[in-house]
């Protein structure tokens, strides 16, 4: 029995293990490359023989990169906000009230989320410069809205139908208006699926390329992926290696903190002692 | 304080199934008002429509004189205890209790006093910084109630707060809550499908099946004078035997036995009579006849029964027997599924016999029992209506009195 369970441990421990460094290893290696000095980035060391900062100071010294974590930073925070009220609303009205057409538009916000983005980027890129909005922040925060709307209402209409609906009567009974009862009981308790939504509508409108590219051209709204690629080494016949690798560094730092403050509210069970199960 | 009338309130769902049909009946300031049926019967959907959590489709709601279908659920001054409780999980028990108040906007120092009082009477003070996920079910039904009583309300208005509970806490909960709307002296709306709370609780109790009020009195009212045969099976522990029968001449044939008709229960009848009958028995309306006088044997007709099964409780013992009979009544199989009883054995009825604890009766054995012919109920099978009651007005329980009075022989 003893032994079985050792045996056990060691086979969990080492499949963890190895799939940990699997996912791990290329960004240690980014993390190695951006550390590298110039004269190294092909020497095929894993670790720099003599790291330096040089590729963190020369990106900030690039006007692009600042300007672009701005934008990066303000078009993602924007586009989750918005993306996760506005499919909490969705969500708590489809899954509360019984109007005709709920299923239709279930199902049509999944076809949203299948569509391939990259082929709606032509009419979009002609549409964007009528419009005014080619190369602004909100023309990057509308797609990357609705896009990540479908998925968000779809998460947190699952989160919702957990919610017991006397928690809905009882507030109203006790004196809330509808909003009142939404905002004070039924939000908070569906906090972890906003949560959730919030961190994967990020991580979408953060990553993002496709749009980013297509849709900016100038520091005004150029995220960080896209300026990226615009990125110039000291030389013609120089590539700028070192630097992106560096700027890859610096963009990963926000998504990590993001994952970490918001997975300590992801709390499973919030709702238990509601209701006699 | 609240008087609560329902007109003719009805109750038609979208895809046209009427789950509440013509409620009319009136709810007095004060009163602990009860409504009882079987699942499905609509008593909850009419508790909803009272509060305003269900739109009423016809009829009018007055409360205190003023028309209320309109009105909003939180404009209504009703507090609701949940079957489920419906405690706020992320708030504290005190918040919980505080949310009715805070909402209200009732100053900071009041909600304290008024949150601790109602903590008090409920014995919660020890929770009050608890969250519900570590309360037991019998706390949480509590904190419900709590919620209710701190806001002072009009009426409350409870859907089967005790069913969650296990049977020794709902004894004791029962009690507390009979206790606690005496103490305060709010008019109360009780749901449940339990006939035991309905007539230990109500002041009155509406007796509901298939979204109709089949009656509305005093638990003695119902017990002794039920209106129709739902009623007479639905009321009372164990049920009241129904059995076919029907009159001939001067005789009533019971499945057991002929009776003569007395003469009362002939004035009673005033010439209603049908073929088709289903005679009421209340289980302690029979006797051992070894513990029946000769002076109340009068009133008795004797049989012979064999028990099939014996129920010793130690103050009293149940003997059930099988009766044979020729007769059937669809109506009752109708009712029998309505009230969720299962008859076993296709024999006949199965009766059931309330005797004296010390009586021989024995399983497999004969015994003769003795039948309180003054007490049968007659009932019409066809339309279910009582046609003739034994008590005739209101009057003492009779559940002891064959007992009691029986002088061991």
């Amino acid at each position: 029995m003893n032994r079985r369970r050792t045996s056990d441990k060691v086979f969990w421990a080492g499949g963890i293990v190895i799939v940990v460094v699997y996912a791990l290893l290329p960004v240690v290696w980014i993390l190695s490359l951006s550390l590298k000095p110039t004269d190294e980035i092909t020497n095929g060391k894993f670790l720099p023989q003599d790291p330096s900062f040089d590729n963190f100071s020369a990106i900030w010294k690039d006007p692009q990169f600042p300007s672009a974590l701005r934008n990066s930073l303000g078009i993602a925070l924007i586009a989750t906000l918005l993306a996760v009220v506005l499919a909490t609303f969705a969500a708590y009205a489809i899954v509360r009230l019984d109007f005709p057409g709920k299923a239709l538009i279930m199902s049509g916000a999944l076809a949203i989320a299948m569509f391939p983005p990259v082929a709606i980027i032509g009419p979009l890129f002609n549409m964007w410069r009528s419009l005014h909005l080619f190369d602004t922040w909100f023309g990057l925060i509308i797609p990357y809205m609705t896009f990540t709307l479908p998925m968000a209402i779809w998460t947190l209409s699952a989160f919702f139908r957990e919610i017991p609906w006397d928690l809905d009567k009882a507030a109203r009974v006790d004196g809330a208006t509808p909003f009142q009862a939404f905002r004070k009981v039924i939000a908070p308790l569906a906090a972890p699926g906003m949560f959730t939504s919030a961190i994967l509508v990020f991580i979408f409108a953060w990553n993002d390329f496709l749009f980013a590219t297509a849709l900016t051209s100038t520091n005004r709204a150029r995220t960080v992926p896209a300026a990226i690629t615009f990125f110039t080494g000291s030389s013609q016949f120089d590539f700028p290696t070192g630097q992106i690798a560096a700027a890859s560094v610096v963009v990963t730092i926000p998504i990590i903190v993001m994952v970490l403050v918001f997975q300590r509210r992801i709390v499973a069970g919030l709702t238990s002692g509601a209701v006699k199960g | 304080m609240a008087q609560i009338v329902l007109d003719k309130l009805s109750k038609r769902f979208g895809d046209g199934t009427v789950a509440v049909h013509d409620a009319d009946f009136t709810i007095e300031d004060g009163e602990f008002f009860i409504l009882v049926g079987p699942s499905g019967c609509g008593k909850s959907t009419l508790l909803n429509m009272i509060v305003g959590l269900e739109d009423i489709t016809d009829g009018d709601l007055l409360v205190d004189g003023d028309r209320f279908n309109d009105r909003d659920p939180k404009d209504r001054n009703m507090a609701m205890v949940f079957q489920s409780y419906a405690i706020y999980p992320h708030m504290t028990v005190r918040e919980n209790m505080a949310f009715p108040l805070k909402i209200k906007k009732v100053p900071k120092d009041e909600i304290e006093s008024r949150v601790a009082d109602a903590a008090k009477i409920l014995e919660l003070e020890e929770l009050l910084d608890r969250k519900p996920a570590n309360l037991s079910g019998g706390q949480r039904q509590r904190v419900a109630m709590g919620r209710a009583i701190v806001r002072e309300p009009a009426a409350f208005l409870m859907d089967e707060p005790l069913s969650n509970l296990d049977a020794k806490l709902r004894v004791q909960t029962r009690t507390a809550i009979a206790k606690l709307q005496q103490r305060l002296g709010t008019t109360t709306v009780y749901v449940t499908h339990d006939q035991t709370e309905a007539l230990t609780l109500g002041d009155r109790v509406a007796v509901m099946r298939r979204g109709e009020v089949q009656q509305v009195g005093t638990p003695r009212d119902l017990y002794n004078e039920p209106a129709n045969l739902f009623v007479a099976g639905f009321i009372g522990s164990p049920a009241m035997n129904l059995l076919p029968a029907h009159m001939e001449g001067d005789e009533l044939h019971l499945p057991m036995a002929s009776v003569p008709v007395p003469d009362e229960m002939r004035t009673r009848l005033r010439g209603r009579t049908s073929d088709r009958l289903v005679a009421g028995i209340r289980p302690e309306h029979f006797e051992d006849a070894a513990f029946v006088s000769e002076e109340e044997g009068t009133h008795m007709a004797s049989f012979t029964a064999q028990v099939d099964v014996i129920e010793w409780m130690g103050s009293e013992l149940y003997a059930y027997f099988t009766v044979h009979t020729e007769e059937s009544r669809e109506e009752l199989k109708e009712m029998a599924e309505d009230l969720g009883t299962v008859e076993f054995g296709s024999e006949g009825p199965q009766v059931v016999a309330r005797l004296d604890a010390g009586s021989q009766a024995a399983e497999g054995k004969e015994v003769e029992l003795c039948l309180d012919i003054d007490r049968i109920h007659l009932f019409d099978a066809e339309t279910g209506e009582n046609i003739q009651n034994p008590t005739g007005e209101t009057g003492e329980v009779p559940a002891v009195g064959a007992a009691e009075a029986a002088t061991p022989a």
